[in-house]
């Protein structure tokens, strides 16, 4: 599940409302001949190592890169691959990190040494290296470079191992960033559009109370983590139907089971398990069930009516297609249909 | 892109009362159009609209790519946010038990 939310918020897809975070690259026209040079031998080098299938070889590439171009704009994203290939697929983590920390420990430019720490923050988390980030976060945050969108790096990777204690500590040291002021004050030449800044501070403090309150949930702070959902929920944005970012809803849920509250609990889960079919809800949903119904029999008859009983309705939008020529959905819909929206790419 | 994928499922089913409609996030006109030539897609395509933002404001979509299953009833049985191999079959399995009902 909350891969899920990893790979909406953080890798790759879109999300058009979050804030956007600080860019560590440098602007185009710093850039001399010799980083230019750098960017050539990159491409070249990432055109080799698409072409190979040899995790061993992608490595040697990366890292003869690496060798020859010790401090560019590449010089992260380009450690983070090679991270990955010693240490995740060829089971070498310890010959990783030693490597990692050799380069980064040659590294004198200041801006370069940021971006490397950075991508190690987000790779030491993924490959659950929690001594070495929080060293690097330690190392950022002396600094004052460790900002709320890195805090979201290290919350989410405690998050996903069960690292509880260092997801609600990080939770808690991101809270000063969460204001409307903190905000301002990480983009100083930015003009924000009306609401923006609001909107912003307001899904940080919701993303910091949900995450904690989960941290929280697992450590046996059940009551602290109903409070905490309870305050998130005036904060969160919520889908169509009515989930709640951060999976709030299914932690949420989660958190009433620990407690004892079944009834509320379904409530809190429904959604997420049936619309969504999320498979810890559906487990949780099943748990609430037995523990009100005197076992599982006829959970499934009862999913069946909870479910229609949630369902939205599409409603009707008009709209052209690529012609221009204009249709409604319900002259287009039939017994069944799929309702698809799409990014061009 | 999952679209090809639909394309698939919708020559497959086309027939048995299924209606495949995608609809653009974010209009970006030329390149949507060359994308749907180039990969020969036939079911319903349509753009959103900016001045009103049906994907944005009445679903509240904010990532993408993301599906809705709809019943004959017009209920939203089902919602898949992403698109990873294999999640063709996930949304096939929700047509033939929304067919079967």
């Amino acid at each position: 599940m909350f891969k899920r939310l990893l790979v909406v918020l953080a890798a790759g897809a879109v999300v058009l409302t979050a804030p956007a975070h600080a860019q560590t690259g440098k602007p185009a026209q710093q850039k001399d001949s010799k980083m230019e040079k750098a960017e050539e031998a990159y491409q070249a080098m990432a055109e080799k190592r698409r072409a190979t299938e040899s995790t061993a070889e992608k490595l040697a590439l990366t890292k003869r890169f690496l060798d020859e171009y010790p401090e560019t704009d590449r010089t992260a994203s380009a450690l983070g691959a090679a991270f990955y290939y010693q240490g995740e697929d060829i089971g070498d983590m310890p010959g990783a990190v030693a490597y990692a920390e050799s380069v980064r420990g040659k590294i004198g430019d200041p801006e370069i040494a940021k971006a490397v720490d950075k991508e190690m923050l987000y790779v030491y988390g993924a490959s659950r290296m929690f001594p070495k980030m929080t060293e690097v976060a330690e190392r950022l945050a002396a600094e004052g470079s460790l900002d709320f969108s890195d805090h979201s790096t290290i919350i989410e990777a405690a998050t996903n191992a069960g690292e509880w204690k260092i997801a609600l500590e990080y939770c808690g040291k991101a809270e000063p960033l969460a204001t409307e002021e903190s905000y301002r004050k990480q983009y100083p030449d930015k003009q924000f559009k009306e609401g923006e800044i609001e909107k912003a501070a307001k899904y940080r403090a919701g993303m910091l109370l949900v995450m904690g309150g989960w941290a929280r949930a697992n450590l046996g702070e059940v009551d602290r983590a109903l409070a905490d959902f309870a305050r998130a929920d005036k904060l969160v944005n919520r889908s169509y139907f009515d989930t709640g970012d951060f999976n709030l809803n299914l932690y949420w849920g989660e958190a009433l089971l620990m407690k004892g509250d079944h009834r509320a609990a379904a409530e809190k889960l429904a959604a997420d398990a049936l619309v969504m079919r999320d498979e810890k809800a559906i487990a949780g949903l099943k748990k609430a069930y037995a523990a009100t119904h005197d076992g599982e029999a006829g959970f499934d008859a009862y999913a069946a009516e909870l479910h229609r009983s949630i369902a939205k309705s599409v409603g009707d939008f008009e709209l052209s297609d690529y012609s221009g020529k204009r249709h409604r959905l319900s002259d287009l819909r039939k017994e069944v249909t799929l309702l698809a929206f799409w990014f061009p790419t | 892109m999952e679209l090809p994928r639909l394309e698939t499922l919708w020559q497959k089913y086309r027939d048995q009362g299924v209606a495949v409609v995608a609809v653009e996030a974010v209009r970006d006109h030329e390149r949507a159009v060359k994308f749907i030539e180039e990969k020969k897609l036939s079911f319903h395509l349509l753009e959103n609209d900016e001045a009103n933002n049906v994907v944005r404001d009445t679903y509240g979509v904010r990532s993408f790519p993301t599906s809705f299953m709809i019943d004959r009833d017009g209920k939203i049985i089902y919602c898949h946010v992403g698109f990873e191999p294999g999640d063709e079959a996930k949304l096939e399995k929700e047509i033939l038990e929304l067919k079967g009902k």
